[in-house]
Formats: structure tokens, sequence, C-alpha cells
């Protein structure tokens, strides 16, 4: 039993590292309190025997917790990189919009358009 | 991205008049954060701009209506959005005239153009898609959609929702119109379901509360779970916004203003 929790509280430390690691943190949360549970169930069977893997197991698990309350604190608020290269598609775009609306406006378009409503 | 998008595009015609640009003129801008439902937990995924500018040509002066959508920084490496809607309108009837979706989402990349002849009541259509079937990496395809009176793209609509006359509706009265998407006439409704005030980062705001459906689409699911909050004033600023869809739920969030017509 101790082993089966163990076990089960290393998985959910380790999915809550990598979730951590990703931009994953909040949902990190879930897999490293489950851990924790296990952790504690671990240690509560345990007792006074062979307690190496659990502890072990709960060093990932506060790992774990201090890499999702790292990145919450100094990753600061979600910011969108400047992207030149979407930015000159957006100008691009419009130029190129222009055009084709120079081109509209010989086919005497507008006008019609603007009193149908 | 595309129900993101779509989560905006509803709203009336029937009960709710509109004789001239009332809510927002050009070099407004609005900023908003989008959410996803990750295992029940709202995850910042990327954020919106609508912003609108003048656009002058050699003989007439139109309305920008933009649409962008980046992901945040720290998702741009798993999967990175970069999306352009446009929209080129009558300053006077926001009717459309040229209308361009260019949008690359995790590598799908795809390009739409609608060119709208109010006369011939058609609309070109040139959409062109990525695929190794061709030499040039492209598939390229024009066509002529037939529409009817009243059908906006996407953007236009969005904005034109916010120059309706809400506060003449009644609550719980509703209706319907017509979107060209993905070269479909598409019918959104929309309901009236009362006013709301919320906690917004512009501070507490009355709202209208609308309630969203695509017919004969599954595209929003449920009868009531999408859901847009517009402010009660003349701005009728998009300040909230919830959506259903097959693959799970999120929501808009406005996080910042400027440009405000009123």
């Amino acid at each position: 039993m101790k082993t089966l929790f163990s076990v089960l509280g290393l998985i959910a430390a380790l999915l809550a590292i990598i979730l951590a690691i990703l931009p994953l943190e909040t949902i990190a949360l879930i897999p490293a309190a489950i851990a924790l549970v296990f952790v504690l169930i671990g240690f509560f069977i345990a007792k006074n025997e062979g307690k190496k893997f659990i502890k072990f197991t709960f060093i990932l698990t506060l790992l774990a917790f201090a890499l999702i309350i790292f990145k919450t604190i100094f990753s600061g608020e979600s910011e969108v990189k400047i992207d030149q290269e979407f930015i000159e598609k957006n100008q691009e775009s419009e130029e190129k919009a222009i055009e084709e609306l120079e081109n509209l406006e010989e086919l005497d378009n507008f006008e019609v358009t603007d009193s149908i409503e | 991205m595309r129900a993101l998008v779509f989560l905006f595009f509803f709203v009336a015609q029937l009960t709710f008049s509109q004789n001239q640009v009332t809510a927002f003129q050009a070099g407004e801008k609005l900023v908003f954060t989008a959410s996803y439902n990750m295992s029940g937990l709202m995850t910042d995924l990327a954020q919106l701009t609508m912003q609108t500018s003048e656009i002058k040509t050699s003989n007439n002066t139109l309305l920008k209506l933009k649409c962008t959508a980046s992901t945040y920084s720290k998702w741009d490496s798993f999967f990175k959005i970069r999306d352009l809607y446009e929209s080129y309108v009558s300053p006077k009837t926001l009717t459309p005239y040229l209308y361009k979706r260019e949008i690359d989402e995790g590598g799908h990349y795809k390009f739409v153009k609608y060119t709208f002849n109010h006369r011939s009541k058609t609309v070109k259509s040139f959409r062109r898609q990525k695929s190794k079937n061709f030499e040039s990496g492209f598939w390229d395809r024009e066509s002529t959609v037939k529409i009817i009176p009243g059908t906006k793209d996407l953007v236009t609509t969005l904005y034109h929702i916010r120059n309706l006359d809400i506060h003449k509706a009644q609550i719980g009265s509703s209706d319907t119109f017509t979107v060209l998407f993905d070269n479909k006439e598409t019918k959104i409704n929309f309901t009236l379901l009362g006013i709301e005030t919320i906690n917004t980062a512009l501070g507490r705001k009355e709202c209208y509360k609308l309630a969203i459906s695509v017919s004969d689409s599954d595209v929003l699911k449920g009868r009531n779970n999408n859901l847009l909050w517009l402010t009660k004033d003349e701005n009728k600023i998009p300040v909230h916004a919830k959506f259903k869809i097959a693959v799970g739920s999120g929501e808009l969030k406005i996080k910042s203003v400027s440009g405000l017509k009123n």
C-alpha cells in the first residue's frame, strides 16, 4: 500500500512539475495537490518503516509547489510579444486593401451601396 | 479561435433600429483577454484587440474595423496564434465593401477575402489555404456567393450590434441576423436576457446581457451558455463574453479601452 501511494504520488508530482514548467502553472496545482494527498497517506501508512521513497516524492511535490508559486509571482502579467512580422502583415494588408477599394470605386459601387440601408 | 471571434457576432436588426454610427468612432481601441477553461481553471491564452481607423482612398473616406488575436508570448512556442480580421465599411451606414480574414493558428493558415457588391447582391470570394498538393504550396479558390440584403461579414456585424438602439428593445425579445462566414450565410440569433451589473477592468458597469446562438450549426453549444455583456451606455462596449464550444468553454474580458466616442 505504502509503495502504491508513493508511486502514485511520484507520478502526480512529476506531472505537476512538467505542467509548471510549461505555461500551465495554474493547472499544475491539481496534480500537485493530488501528489501531496498521496504523500501524506503514504507517510501515514509507512509510520516508522522505510520512508526514503516517500520522502523523495514529498521533496518532488514541494518542488512542484515552489515552481508553481515562483511562476505565478514572477511570470508577471501575460504579455503579447511585439511581433514585427505581424505588424508588417497588417500594414501590407491595409495597403493592398486601399488598392482594391480604389478598383471598387472605379466600378461605381460605393454610392449605390451607401444608399441601400 | 474562430469560436472566440464568433462569440462577438450576435445581435439583431428588427427591434433595434440604427441610422448612424453613434457608439464608436475612428481611433477607438478595445483590448481583451481571452481565457480558456482547462480542467476547470480559466487560463489566459490570448489578447484580442478591436480597433477602428479612418482610411482614405482617392475619392472616399472609409472606416476600417480591425480585430486581431495574438497568443501571449508564453504560449507562442506551443501554439502560436496570429489572427487578423478586417473590414472596410461605409462610415455612415456600416455597409461592408471589403472583408479580409487571415488566420495563422499553430501552423494552420487560411486567408479569406470577400468583396461585396450590394447592387448585384453578390460577394466575390477568394480563399487560400496551405496545401502540399499544389506547387505554390497554396490551394486558391475563387467563387461568387449570392447574399440576401443586409448580410454582413463577422467584423462589421460585431460593430453593428454596438450601434443598435438596444435600449428600445424589450427584455426577452430576440432576433436574427445574417453573417457570411466560410462562404455560407449563417443565421445568428440573440436574445436580450436583461440588465446586469458586473465588475470589469473598467469598474462596475451596468450591462445589457445577451444570449447568442447560431442556427443550423453546432459551433456554439447550449441555449444560454453563450453570453455577451455590453455596457448600458452610448458606447455599448463589449466588456465580457462567455462561450461554450464542442471542445470546451472560455471567456473574453475587457482589459483596456481608448478613443471612445462618448
